[in-house]
Parts: C-alpha cells; sequence; structure tokens
C-alpha cells in the first residue's frame, strides 16, 4: 500500500504533488521548495487531511499546514518577490527536508556533514551560510528546525520572524 | 539436459544440479551412468557436529562419473575465505569413476559465523556441479556468572560489587570440540582485587575488602588453544555497596579509539540470541561503549558489534522484514531491522520478559527509503560515524513511536508516520518504499519496560535513575551509576526529588532570559545544554557557545502540571575548552544555541531547552516511563511519563 504524505513521499513524485486540504473557500494552493515561488494544483481530499491556515501579514504571506501525523510546517513568502525565503517545522517527525528545501538541500547537507564531522556527536544544527541558515533543535518525537535566507528577507521583516 | 545426481552423508548438502526429471538420491549407484554420455558427481564430507574452528580442517570427496576421466576443479564460496589444498584424484577405478578429495581449510581469523560452500565443477562439462555446505564459527569464550542464591549462571553482564564480594564466573570455549582445554584467567589491573579458585572452567573474582573511591576491573577468559579468542566482565566496586539493579555509566570519551566524545555516558550491555542457553554456537555477545540516551526510546545496536549473534527479525506472510528508521536532530538518522534479543544490563534482565525489540544499524550500506534517509543525508552506521557502539534510549515513553501515551505508529490514532516503520523483502528496500503502521509489540520498545533483577526477581520496569557526580569545570572522565526502577527495591526511592509533569508532547516549560521555553527536556544524549541565547557563537565549533570568560545563568523549570525548580548554571568557551583539554571527555560548561535569542523573546511557541549531560552532573536525575492508557482514559501522576531531580 502507499500512502501519500505531506513533505514524505514527495520526492519521489516530482516535487509539486503536494496536496492539501484547504480551509472553506480558499484557493487550492502547494508548498513550494525554498526559494520556490507557491503553486496550485488539484487537491486530493480523499487522499490527504492536512489542515492549512493562510496568515496575511505585511511582509510574508505564511502558510502554516499541519500534517495528519502532528507536524506543523510554515512557509514563509515573501510579499516583495511571491518566492518562499523561509520555512520552519516542529512536530514528532522530522518533515521531508529535501523537498522542503529545495535547491538549497545539498547545500544544507554538505554544511550538516561539516558540523557533525567536528566532533562525531549528533547535536542541534546551527547552519550559518551567506545565503542559507539552518537550525535544528529537539530529540526522538519532538524536532523543530528552521531554514531561510538571510539575504531574500523582505523589507521590514527579519530573521525572527521565521519561527 | 543436465543428468546429475548430488547425495552428501549431510542432510544439509545442497543439490546445486538437479535433475529435470526426479532422479531421487539413492535411485542408482554411483558410477552407473544414467544415460550414456553423461556426467555426475556426488560430494560427501564427514558428519559435522560442530562447526570448524578458525584453522580446522575438513575434508570432501567428490565421486565423478565421466566417460573421460577428466575429474573436477574445485572453488569456495565466499573466495578467499579459507583455503582449499591437497587435491588427490584418483582416476578409472571401475566404470569410468574417478574419486577426488581435497581438504578444507578455515581462516585463522573468522569474525562471524559463515557457511563456505564448496563446489566441485565437472571438467568435461562445466555445467555439472554439486555443492557442499561447510559451518565454520570463531572460537568463542563463553562467560557466564554464577547466581549467588540458585546457582544458575546467566551470560555475564557488567556487574557492580560491594567491597569484599565475591563473583563466582564460568567460562567455556565453543565450538564445544573434543581438546577445547577451556580458559586460562586474568585480571586487569593485576592488583584491583584477587581471582581464587581458578580452573580451566571457573574463577571467583574478590573484590578489595576497602576502597574510598569506585574501582573498575576487567576478568578476562582466554581459550587455552586460541589466544585470539577471550571474553570479558567489567566488574566496578562501588564503595557505597552495590545492589544488582545498579550497572556503571562512565563518561569516558567513548569507545572510539583516538576520539573524544565530549560529555557522552556510556555503560555495556550482553546480548543474547533470545531463548538461548548453552549450546555448540555462540549465543552471547558483551557490547560496550552503549551510550545512555534520556532523550530517546529503545535499544539500537551496530551489527557490526553483535556479528557473531543470529538475532530473528519480524516478517510478514510475504517474507518481508519490519524494518526500522530512528531520525536525529542533525537530520542523520539509523536504519536497520527491528530484531528480537535477550538482553543483560548489570543484574537485570530481559529474559523473563520476552525477547526485547531492538534496532540493529545496519553495517553494510543497503538501500534506505528516501524518506527515512531524506536522499542523502549521513547513515550512522558505524562506531566512527556514531562515536559509539549502541545506543540505550531510556526516556519517558514506551516505544520509539509513542508520545503522551498514545501510539503513532500502530494505525489506531492517526496516519502513517511518515519515517519510521517500512517492510521490505529480503533482497532490501527500494527507495521509494512507503511507512508501514505497526503493531506496538513489534516496535523498538524501551529496554527498561522488560526489565526484571536477577538477584531479587523485582521487576525494575517503570524508570529508571542516572547518577554522575559533580564535575567542576574539566575533567577526563567521571564513573556514575544507572539504577533500574523507581520505588521498586530500597536503593531507588524517589524520596524528596522534585517531580516535572510533562505535557501533551512529553516536554515541560523553562524559564529563561525572559523566554518561555515550552519545549523543554532532559537529555543525557545531548552532550551539552542548548538554548536561546544572545552569546556569543563560537567559531571553530558553530554549535556551541563562546563567550568571552566563564558567564554563570540561572533558569526555572516548571512542570506541566506540578513541579517547579531553580537550576543555575554556567557556560563557557567552548573553542577554547575543547581544544585546551583534548584528552578529557567531561566539560559542565559547555553550552550551545538552540534557535536565537530574538526568536523566542518574540513568542516563538517551538522554542527549546535541552539540558544535557551537563545537567546530570552532581543529581540523581529520575526518568518514570508513561505507563497510561491513551486519552480519554484519565492517568494518574504515578503512572505518568515524569521527570524527577
Amino acid at each position: 500500500m502507499k500512502i501519500l504524505v505531506p513533505f514524505g513521499a514527495l520526492s519521489t513524485r516530482g516535487a509539486w504533488i503536494l496536496v492539501v486540504l484547504l480551509t472553506l473557500g480558499a484557493p487550492f494552493h502547494a508548498f513550494a521548495a525554498l526559494g520556490d515561488a507557491p503553486q496550485s494544483v488539484a487537491v486530493d481530499q480523499e487522499r490527504i487531511k492536512a489542515s492549512l491556515k493562510i496568515i496575511q501579514g505585511d511582509a510574508f504571506t505564511i502558510y502554516e499546514m499541519t500534517c495528519p501525523t502532528g507536524t506543523v510546517v510554515r512557509e514563509y513568502v515573501s510579499s516583495s518577490n511571491g518566492r518562499v525565503v523561509g520555512v520552519s517545522w516542529r512536530g514528532p517527525f522530522i518533515p521531508d527536508l529535501k523537498q522542503l528545501l529545495g535547491s538549497y538541500f545539498d547545500q544544507y547537507v554538505g554544511a550538516a556533514k561539516e558540523q557533525r564531522d567536528t566532533h562525531g556527536v549528533r547535536r542541534p544544527l546551527n547552519i550559518q551560510e551567506p545565503e542559507l541558515v539552518v537550525q535544528t533543535a529537539g530529540h526522538m518525537r519532538a524536532f523543530s528546525g528552521r531554514a531561510y535566507n538571510p539575504g531574500a528577507l523582505p523589507a521590514g521583516s527579519n530573521a525572527d520572524d521565521i519561527k | 539436459m543436465i543428468l546429475s545426481r548430488v547425495r552428501s552423508l549431510r542432510t544439509a548438502a545442497i543439490a546445486t544440479i538437479l535433475a529435470a526429471f526426479a532422479f531421487l538420491p539413492g535411485c542408482f549407484k554411483a558410477g552407473t551412468p544414467p544415460v550414456a554420455g553423461a556426467v555426475t558427481i556426488e560430494l560427501t564430507s564427514p558428519a559435522q557436529t560442530f562447526p570448524l574452528s578458525p584453522g580446522a580442517a575438513t575434508t570432501v570427496t567428490a565421486t565423478v562419473y565421466d566417460e573421460s576421466n577428466n575429474g573436477v576443479t574445485w572453488t569456495s564460496t565466499p573466495v578467499n575465505f579459507g583455503a582449499i589444498s591437497g587435491q588427490t584424484s584418483v582416476t578409472g577405478t571401475s566404470n569410468f569413476q574417478t574419486v577426488a578429495t581435497i581438504t578444507y581449510t578455515a581462516p585463522a581469523n573468522i569474525s562471524a559465523n559463515t557457511t563456505v560452500t564448496i563446489t566441485a565443477t565437472s571438467v568435461s562439462n562445466p555445467t555439472i556441479t554439486a555443492s557442499v555446505p561447510i559451518k565454520v564459527s570463531p572460537t568463542v569464550v563463553s562467560l557466564e556468572t554464577v547466581l549467588p542464591l540458585t546457582g544458575n549462571s546467566i551470560p555475564a553482564a557488567a556487574q557492580t560489587l560491594a567491597p569484599g564480594q565475591i563473583l563466582t564466573l564460568t567460562g567455556a570455549v565453543l565450538p564445544l570440540t573434543v581438546n577445547s582445554q577451556g580458559v586460562a584467567w586474568t585480571l586487569t589491573p593485576a592488583d584491583a582485587g584477587s581471582l581464587t579458585g581458578q580452573t580451566t572452567g571457573s574463577a571467583n573474582y574478590v573484590a578489595p575488602a576497602t576502597i574510598s573511591s569506585p574501582l573498575t576491573a576487567t576478568v578476562t577468559a582466554t581459550a587455552i588453544a586460541d589466544s585470539n579468542a577471550t571474553a570479558s566482565v567489567q566488574v566496578t566496586v562501588l564503595p557505597s555497596g552495590a545492589a544488582t539493579n545498579v550497572v556503571v555509566v562512565n563518561v569516558d570519551g567513548g569507545p572510539v579509539p583516538l576520539k573524544v566524545y565530549p560529555n557522552g555516558v556510556f555503560t555495556s550491555v550482553t546480548i543474547c540470541n533470545p531463548g538461548s542457553n548453552s549450546s555448540s554456537s555462540p549465543v552471547c555477545q558483551s557490547v560496550d561503549g552503549i551510550l545512555v540516551d534520556t532523550g530517546s526510546y529503545g535499544l539500537r545496536l551496530l551489527q557490526s558489534e553483535i556479528a557473531l549473534l543470529s538475532l530473528p527479525t519480524f516478517v510478514d506472510g510475504l517474507g518481508n522484514t519490519l524494518e526500522n528508521c530512528a531520525s536525529n536532530v542533525d537530520g542523520s538518522y539509523l536504519w536497520g531491522p527491528v530484531s528480537q534479543a535477550d538482553l543483560y544490563i548489570g543484574g537485570e534482565t530481559t529474559v523473563f520478559t520476552s525477547p526485547l525489540p531492538v534496532q540493529v544499524i545496519s553495517s553494510t550500506d543497503v538501500i534506505v527509503p528516501e524518506s527515512c534517509s531524506n536522499g542523502g543525508t549521513a547513515n550512522l552506521n558505524t562506531s566512527q560515524l556514531l562515536g559509539a557502539n549502541g545506543i540505550l534510549g531510556i526516556g519517558p515513553e514506551s516505544t520509539d513511536c509513542t508520545l503522551n501515551g498514545v501510539n503513532l505508529c500502530d494505525g489506531s490514532s492517526q496516519a502513517t508516520p511518515p519515517n519510521l516503520y517500512y517492510t521490505c523483502p529480503k533482497v532490501g528496500c527500494a527507495t521509494t518504499d512507503s511507512p508501514v503502521v505497526v503493531a506496538p509489540l513489534q516496535q523498538v520498545t524501551n529496554p527498561i519496560l522488560f526489565l526484571t533483577n536477577t538477584g531479587t526477581f523485582s521487576t525494575d520496569n517503570n524508570g529508571a535513575i542516572l547518577r554522575l557526580p559533580s564535575v567542576s569545570g574539566v575533567e577526563s572522565s567521571v564513573t556514575g551509576t544507572l539504577t533500574f526502577g523507581i520505588g521498586t527495591e530500597p536503593n531507588n526511592l524517589l524520596g524528596s526529588a522534585t517531580v516535572l509533569t510533562l505535557d501533551s508532547t512529553d516536554q515541560f516549560t523553562t524559564s529563561f532570559n525572559n523566554q518561555t521555553l515550552t519545549n523543554s527536556f532532559i537529555d543525557s544524549g545531548s552532550d551539552a545544554l542548548f538554548f536561546p541565547d544572545s552569546l556569543t557563537i563560537c567559531t571553530d565549533n558553530p554549535q556551541f557557545f563562546c563567550p568571552a570568560s566563564l558567564t554563570a545563568l540561572s533558569a526555572e523549570m516548571n512542570g506541566a502540571t506540578e513541579g517547579q525548580a531553580t537550576v543555575n548554571f554556567s557556560v563557557d568557551n567552548a573553542d577554547n575548552l575543547l581544544s585546551n583539554n583534548p584528552g578529557s571527555a567531561a566539560f559542565s560548561n559547555l553550552a550551545g544555541p538552540s534557535g536565537t535569542y530574538q526568536s523566542c523573546a518574540n513568542g516563538n511557541a517551538s522554542c527549546v531547552f535541552d539540558w544535557g549531560l551537563p545537567f546530570f552532573y552532581g543529581r540523581s536525575v529520575y526518568t518514570h516511563i508513561d505507563a497510561c492508557l491513551p486519552p480519554p482514559v484519565a492517568c494518574s501522576p504515578t503512572q505518568a511519563a515524569w521527570w524527577a531531580f
């Protein structure tokens, strides 16, 4: 049996088959990876029961999705260029970071490996690179983290808003 | 058409070539060709009661019918594992029959039980082959301790003893052969107590009568016939006395040579094939360098460290094996089958309950589903990568897929979690495999749930107490204890400890520097305190803080419904600490960021205070395991998950 999981099994199906059940009357959206623009897709309400909350702000539109397995993922879409400039997650399971970080994923993997190799110990990441910040925390069944491109944050916002 | 037949004196012989129609073994005599021009090979070898020991030899004889009298060539697999020698061939004895005999010699060093396949191939017709399996095993010393009350023996696990206490050990050499000769005994250091009553099968370790600080000694049994085969048990003599529900833990840098794991607390376990008792094949292995982790659930062992064992897995009706994925906070993961084992730790064992589901971390580079591997993050499947030989996850939940008493993986409460359990065919998983639901009894289980004290037969299964001495700045290493059970024996009473209850995500709140950090937890598997602060981030180690000088701080812990405590701690410059103390393992002032201060002061619901190992120095920290039924069933405080110290 194949079970489609938001931010889970997507990497094998292409990045855009992310399906969400929207709140009343809202248009259908899919989330984009960091650096991309959000796109619309058809909704398969039979398969996915994630809930979506859209929070409209001055600098960002925040798309907050609660996965059916309890993990909350937020995407921060810049009001100035319409692209995802930050993502965050918290919950019992780490979301699919390959899907979530998109073109930044390889950079994340390399930087994470470098931090791990320093001592060979599992500990929270604090990746601070010019175009990518990744910070993680937590432990088994309680993970959290965020990633953003510090150079792409819109005017009137700062890194503290990505949470 | 292939015409061949194979017969062996051993029932397990493998016929690699079968007649296309049913010629049953024994239906006709060797040397009587069923069809003119055909070739037949029949292999025999002496009956193998015990596996071959390292360097031991056996013979294999091929009786070949071949009108060309060309005989056979010999091969063995695995290749370059042992040697074939002394090929003799007597041709044309009668009826075009050739009898060829070889000697197979096992390698001098064997790391795991192995079945070698010896194959004879016809020279006249290379499509005709016959094979026979030969079992080979390392020489292994089986070490057991004799229980004082019953006189029963159990596999030797690390022991704590009181001054003057006597520990009786028995040693046997496996596989059993006619001249195993037994074992010789050594004590290291030689003056750490004494060995008395030594025979080739048993010895008594006598702890020193008086000591002022914990003393650790290792008793080793070495096979007299093979000095490479040894088994050891670590004994720690505690001035305060000892009990069978106590095991020693060490902050000693871990098991990887030339690599110091800072603030890692390690113990050792003995793992056995489930239900095993004395038999001709090795059944138990002791593994040291096991990280004690109150931030995870379940025992996870590197396959390479238990290579002599054959732990059964969970297999479904289609022959698929249940595999487990454990994600780490840094994006790395552990992958391998859920396996059933008997566990001995200190004087506690799981054998009175049922085999413990553990994760065996696959040592080979197998294909891992992308939803677990995340397409490229690190698979920590060696001791160098993991910094340990395994992880003893003894946090406050019962399995690795339980939260607040609710099982998230059995399909009862929610959709299948994205990256925990998979079922894969024998050939392995595919990158596209999807996760599956799993019954609770097949999930990787907190080992404490299954523990029984072999001395008192008390079930010490509701939690544990990790006690470490104070560390003032930096120490090369420290020794502490892990006591099983809370309130189950005279030495594990809660007393006046402060209890912190947990919320629906098994976390509590820490108030620190005008932040309310709702996702707080106590984690012996974190090598530092991690929290959001504006302290300077280190240059060399950006996962740590580097204040200009030692900085004293204070935080307040608040349990979900009860418990409050003020905790004072200090943060030192991690770059200086680590570079100035390259051989040291215990650091009381190591801390690093989790998120950023500004973000968390603004009311971020996911902000974390990770009370890592420095919190344990100078404390007794109790972890009580959730024994509640899922909501809405009310849960009494005595059943709930909590921390106390």
